[in-house]
This record gives structure tokens, sequence and C-alpha cells, in this order.
């Protein structure tokens, strides 16, 4: 973990990403392009919106874990990383879906981050976990029961925020499961505008205290229905 | 920022990575791969890991990049003044071959029209020049952009340029307006009249580096006028 906790004790509000990086990611779109580069190119977008406001860029942090991918497992890719240090990178769409093993994952970075934080003496905001995946999750099925009950405690007993938005041909009602707020569809390949909805919030999150409630901007502008 | 390579594929990336995004390599080093086994537009990025990727092929913005840090700001913020002071310099002496003004307010007004004129002229016109950067920020690889990753406009760029002295005169004057009555009326009593100088002066230090030192009050480095101008400087 490289974080600059020296020169910036601000509060802190800790996203952590599980994206889909598996071979379905790479089908080409009516667009032209695949999945992966659309996602790609709202990761810069994420990283550009981030470093337009001043306060999101020294209070979110940032991990990644991908699923799937060149290493076709669940991995942490980007350890937590200052806004203010964060690039985009682009990642490679190959692999199965290890859906599960990716939340077990993300769910462990996120008590990492926050038993630092606490270990420090500085204050964060809930952690926000989003999960972005367009295909139905190829772990076993008591791998998959194991993680959403983990993933439903946690949210439950307030230890992180979860989001699941499912890209074209996602199976909604498994990422639903996810968490107690129902995924989403992200209608056609708007990743540039979830990317700036999700900088947007971070930064309306991370501006209020921990424990406060934050408005959140309308997901209108990238999403068709809630279920 | 400090990249490292993935050992494997030659793929540049932040030191937090722990996975390469290409090949899945978990080896990095702090040099870059003498042959890369990727495509090189894909790696040894110098300044962006994305630049020329998405860029030219999803039409979307590039990437931004990294704050200046406060040393090369520092080095580069005396270069320049040192250039532009000079030059006003200079100004002032070769106006005297034609001439010395007479009274202290035309050689003060003499100055502060030259310094203006030439400080306003030189950060403003590189600035906004195709290198967006000054002389100063150009040795230590930095340079002026919007929130937006655009280069200044020349508007922009006199603005920004003139902020520090248009800040400074009407602060200065507003304290003069305000404290000249005070030391006035205080004459017979010379403690009231050394606090008004002592406050006189202890403003001057608050508008001349107060601006400059809220570089260290947010995570991208921005100065007072920067914040007001919508503008940043990174590493170039």
């Amino acid at each position: 973990m490289t974080v600059d906790y020296i020169n910036n004790s601000n509060q802190r509000t800790p996203c952590l990403l599980v994206l889909d990086a598996s071979y379905s990611m790479g089908t080409m779109t009516s667009s032209g392009k695949t999945r992966m580069d659309e996602l790609n190119a709202g990761l810069v977008q994420f990283e550009n919106a981030l470093k337009q406001d001043d306060t999101a860029l020294s209070r979110v942090q940032i991990s990644i874990v991908v699923v799937g991918g060149p290493s076709n497992s669940a991995e942490l890719m980007l350890d937590w990383t200052d806004a203010v240090t964060f690039e985009a990178f682009p990642i490679k769409a190959e692999g199965q879906t290890p859906l599960a093993e990716g939340l077990d994952l993300g769910l462990k970075m996120i008590e990492l981050v926050k038993n630092n934080l606490k270990m420090l003496g500085i204050s964060y905001t809930r952690p926000w976990m989003i999960v972005i995946s367009d295909g139905e999750p190829t772990s076993a099925q008591v791998a998959w029961q194991d993680a959403i009950e983990k993933t439903r405690l946690s949210e439950k007993n307030g230890r992180v925020e979860i989001f699941s938005i499912g890209v074209e041909g996602a199976d909604l009602k498994k990422l639903s499961e996810i968490s107690s707020r129902p995924a989403l569809r992200l209608s056609g390949m708007k990743f540039k505008e979830l990317f700036v909805w999700l900088s947007e919030s971070l930064s309306a999150v991370s501006r209020s205290r921990p424990g406060q409630e934050a408005r959140l901007p309308d997901t209108d502008p990238w999403k068709n229905v809630g279920i | 920022m400090k990249y490292l390579f993935c050992s494997a594929c030659g793929q540049s990336t932040l030191p937090t990575m722990r996975i390469c995004p290409q090949c899945g390599g978990r080896d990095f080093s702090s040099a870059p791969l003498a042959n890369p086994k990727i495509n090189e537009s894909l790696s040894n990025q110098p300044t962006n890991l994305m630049s020329g990727i998405l860029s030219s092929s999803l039409n979307i913005l590039a990437p931004i990049g990294s704050p200046a840090k406060h040393l090369p700001r520092l080095i580069a913020a005396i270069i320049d003044s040192a250039l532009s002071q000079g030059t006003v310099y200079a100004a002032v002496i070769a106006l005297s071959l034609f001439g010395t003004p007479q009274t202290p307010v035309a050689i003060f007004a003499l100055n502060l029209v030259l310094g203006l004129t030439i400080s306003t002229l030189y950060y403003s016109l590189q600035h906004s020049s195709k290198s967006q950067a000054t002389l100063g920020k150009r040795l230590m690889g930095l340079k002026l952009i919007t929130l937006k990753g655009e280069r200044v406009s020349l508007g922009l760029a006199v603005l920004r340029s003139m902020l520090p002295s248009i800040i400074f005169v009407t602060g200065t004057a507003l304290f003069v307006v305000i404290a000249t009555p005070m030391v006035l009326l205080a004459e017979g009593a010379p403690e009231l009249q050394i606090n008004a100088v002592a406050a006189f002066v202890v403003i001057y230090l608050v508008l001349l580096f107060v601006p400059l030192l809220m570089v260290f009050g947010n995570a991208a480095h921005r100065t007072l006028y920067d914040l007001i101008c919508k503008t940043r400087v990174i590493g170039a």
C-alpha cells in the first residue's frame, strides 16, 4: 500500500472497484470497440474527473480487483492508491469470471484499508465497493453463496456500500444477490458516464463527515432501470 | 510520478500495481525493458499510462497528469522571477539613457508600470504558448494547464499573471486608505504609529506569500491564483 498519510492526513473515502476483465469483455460492440475498450476509456474519464475536484483528489482512495484478465483469476491489480497519484491503465480482457473470489478479496482489501486508517488515526467514510460485470459468474455455487452472504452481512453491518452494475449481457438477477441494493444495468456502453457519476458521488461522500448521509447525483445518465 | 515496468512484457505501471494489467506478470523493475514484448503504444509511457492509447482510438480526453512537486516549482518560480525582474531593471536602465524621472513618485510609477507590463507579458505569452510553460517551468519539466487538461488561453494567462499584482496592489491600497488616517491621527503617540507600520508589514507579507503557500493546502498543489483561474501546474 503506497499512500501519502504524512503529507495528507485528510479524511479518506476508500473506493474499491471489482472489474470483470473476462474474455466476454473483449466482445465487440456495435460501436466497433470492445466492452473492455469502453471500460478502459471509462477509467481514464474517472481519473480526469477526480483530478478536476480538489476535495476528491485529496480524500478518495482507489483500489482495483480484477476478475479474469491476464491471470485468469481474482487478483488484486492495484493496491490502495490516493486519487492524486491514480492514473488509469489499460486492462486486457481474458479468461473466466470468478466473481465470488473477487468479492471475497474485495472485502478483505476494504478491511485492510480500514484497519490501516484506524491505526493511523485518520477518519474515513464508509468504503464503497463497485462491482462491474458483463456475464454470469463462473465461481462454484458454494463459493458464490459464501461470498454473497459475506457481502450482504458487511453491508448490513455498515462496513461497506456495494453497487453492482451489469453491462449488456450480465445476469442482473445474480448480480443483485451481492447487495441489498438492486443491480443496475448500464445502458449501452456508457462507461464514461458511469465513471463521471462515480467520481461525482465519491466527491459528495468525501465532503461529508463519517456517519453523515450524502446526496448522490442522479444515475439516470448512465443506467436503464433499477430492478 | 515514478513508474515501474513489468519484467515480463515491459508495460509501465503505477508503483501500487500488484499484477501487470497486460500480461498478469508479478515482477516489476524500475528500469524499462530493452525489448518490450507488447505493442510499443502500450508500453513505456513516460508520463501517463494511457496516453496515446485511448485518446486516439476512442476520442476522449487524455489523462491529466500529476501535480508539480514543490521543489521544482519553487526553483522554476525563482528562475522566472529573476528573469522577469532582470528584464525590468534592464528596461529601467535603458530608459534612463533617455532621461531619468526627477521625482520619487515618477520613479515609482515608472517601475510599477514597467514591472507590471513586463511580468504580464513574460508569464502570459509563455503560459499560453505551445510549450504551456515559462522558461523556469520548462527547465524544471512543468507546465500550466486548465482543469480539463487543456492549454490556457491568452486571456486566462493574462488574468493569472496579473492576479498577484491586482491582489497585492488592491490590498495595499486598502490598507493605506485605512491606516494612513490612523497614523496621522496618532501623531504624538509613537507606539500606535509603530503598531500601524508593523501591521502594514504583516499584511504585505501575507499578501505576498499566502497565495503561494496555499500549494501546501490541497492535493493538487494549486496556489490561490490557480484556484481563481481554474488552472493547475503539472509535471510535463
